[in-house]
């Protein structure tokens, strides 16, 4: 990976980035009083702020480096994660599943999972979730790690500690009202860095007549330009996989299910306010894939004799490193480092944030000390998050061990539950007829079905190990099965328990 | 037209039917409509119809 040599201007600007979001977070830390400021920002949030939060949260380090490599390796496929895998489920979202999060009135998913069906689908799913955050965590901290590591050559441990020390002390004191409005400054500056690095490529390899010329002159980029490959494609993204498994369960889980993600929703100031934010979202999403997917191919033009075919010892990660090496400036180079720390500390505090929710709203709360107060619940957050951030620092020693691609790590922790937690998300919106024992069964199954599907290839041998699109697809087919049928066993839920809960069902909204 | 494609410009263009005709009750705008351009749903429907054209030009 090629060195940086920073100029006074690009440290100078990274500085006063890094103290700007400091000083921003802590700046909204104040007034926060109890476990409903902590951890929604007292329901106050504007629709604006909460948007770019949405797609902070989602896009961090982990994708720019990521989603830059596997540009290099598959091309323009990749984009496909924001456009089927986010713009369309970030509208169902918003328009199907949101009021019913927010009519519930509830802090986390797992709480209104516990809601619908019983104690035990929230618990598990509260754990898995718990745990896969933590995992998140580490897998933020090791791509954040190594960027600076070979930009800069900071070493790896610096790296990690000096990320979690400047992201600990704003999430810590101030919650998600923090972590919103320091995405919302994130988010220019990501933005920025992403144009700088597509325009100066476009620029040297002859804009976009010539970037096609040069990719396509690699007999293994064939494809590399377009957006849907064919059903028998060698690659991990046929369109049936890609349509099926990322468009209807991948995406929708991940956008409709993750903690880190929903939460921002449930901070808005009303129903109206969070469905703008993931319309402004979706809107964002439109764009940014060009922006994180082209520098790969801009690589393969630059650097296709360097790296080579991307098979073998081919390192995804070094993709971006390099192009910011060969194209930015003096002053240029601080905003893109600039933007990279952008990108890991809005990740960052997302996923601690909530982490911290789910284990105090529906582990410490319902199991530990169901009378604790809301001030107590502020306590317990506050050191729950300094807690999470040392064992994600843990956790980055693991990752950093045993995956070659940041990218594919986020990716696997996320495949073993999505599916499952989707199916049951949707089957209790939208049905009134599967009922708790349908919900533990079909979540006992569907896990199950995740995890054995992930072992084939380990255990059997590479040419029987699973894609992890048809993963996710598979997990949540035998999930909706299982629910569906297993209810059966059982009466139907009661219907006065089911108000505010299920499609067409009407309960008031609850006061911000 | 590819069946991939298509199967793709399909998915979208049900989505930004759906979101036109999804009942004001659900959206919270049984009482009044606001004006087109404050209108959540409009800014929807647009979004998936550039989502629809980016796959029915690239995909």
């Amino acid at each position: 990976m090629p060195r940086l040599d920073l100029h006074p201007i690009d440290m100078v600007l990274i500085l006063a980035y890094l103290v700007g979001v400091a000083a921003v977070g802590l700046w909204y830390s104040r007034g926060v009083k109890t476990g409903k400021d902590l951890f929604l920002a007292g329901r106050t949030l504007p629709w604006w702020a909460v948007g770019a939060s949405l797609v902070m949260t989602d896009i961090g380090a982990k994708d720019m480096v990521g989603l830059a490599g596997e540009g290099y390796r598959y091309g323009l496929v990749m984009t496909n994660f924001d456009f089927i895998g986010c713009v369309f489920p970030v509208l169902v979202a918003a328009f199907l599943f949101m009021p019913y999060f927010w009519m519930a009135g509830v802090y986390t998913v797992p709480e209104y999972l516990g809601l619908r069906y019983n104690r035990a689908v929230r618990t598990v799913f509260a754990v898995v979730w718990g745990l896969a955050m933590i995992g998140t965590v580490g897998v933020i901290l090791v791509s954040g790690a190594k960027l600076f590591t070979g930009l800069l050559q900071w070493n790896f441990w610096t790296s990690v500690v000096v990320l979690a020390a400047v992201v600990g002390v704003y999430t810590v004191a101030g919650g998600l009202k923090a972590v919103v409005y320091t995405d919302f400054v994130s988010c220019f500056v990501l933005i920025g860095g992403a144009v700088l690095i597509c325009t100066r490529g476009l620029w040297e390899v002859g804009g976009w007549t010539g970037l096609r010329e040069q990719v396509l002159a690699q007999s293994w980029a064939a494809d590399h330009f377009k957006l849907i490959l064919p059903a028998d494609s060698p690659t991990p993204f046929p369109w049936t996989a890609v349509l099926l498994g990322l468009g209807f369960v991948q995406g929708p889980g991940y956008w409709i299910g993750n903690q880190a993600i929903v939460q921002r929703s449930f901070g808005t100031r009303s129903q109206n306010e969070a469905r703008a934010s993931y319309v402004l979202c979706a809107a964002v999403k439109l764009v940014f894939p060009f922006l994180l997917v082209v520098p790969g191919l801009i690589g393969i033009a630059l650097f296709h004799r360097e790296l080579g075919p991307p098979t073998g010892k081919f390192n995804a990660n070094e993709v971006l490193p390099m192009l910011i090496g060969r194209l930015l400036p003096t002053g240029a180079l601080g905003i893109v480092v600039g933007a990279f720390f952008a990108g890991v500390l809005s990740n960052l505090d997302s996923y601690l944030n909530s982490a911290s929710a789910v284990w105090v709203t529906d582990v410490y709360r319902p199991w530990l000390r169901p009378k604790a107060d809301d001030r107590e619940c502020l306590r317990v957050g506050q050191a729950l998050t300094v807690v999470l951030l040392v064992i994600g620092i843990g956790v980055s020693y693991l990752v950093n061990e045993v995956f070659d691609s940041v990218y594919e790590a986020f990716q696997t922790i996320m495949t073993l539950f999505q599916g499952p937690m989707f199916a049951l998300l949707l089957l209790g919106m939208l049905t009134r007829r599967v009922n708790a024992t349908g919900g533990t069964w079909g979540m006992g199954l569907g896990i199950s079905t995740s995890v054995g599907l992930l072992l084939c290839g380990p255990v059997l041998g590479e040419p029987y190990s699973v894609p992890y699109l048809w993963v996710a697809w598979w997990s949540f087919v035998a999930t909706v099965g299982t629910a569906w049928l297993t209810s059966y066993l059982a009466p139907p839920p009661d219907s006065e328990r089911l108000r505010g809960l299920v499609f067409g069902t009407k309960r008031a909204e609850v006061s911000p | 037209m590819n069946v991939g494609k298509l199967a793709f410009v399909a998915v979208m263009l049900v989505l930004a039917i759906w979101l036109l005709l999804i009942p004001r009750s659900l959206i919270g705008q049984e009482e009044r409509v606001p004006p087109p351009w404050r209108n959540v749903r409009w800014w929807a429907v647009g979004v998936a119809v550039a989502q629809l054209l980016v796959y029915a030009v690239w995909g």
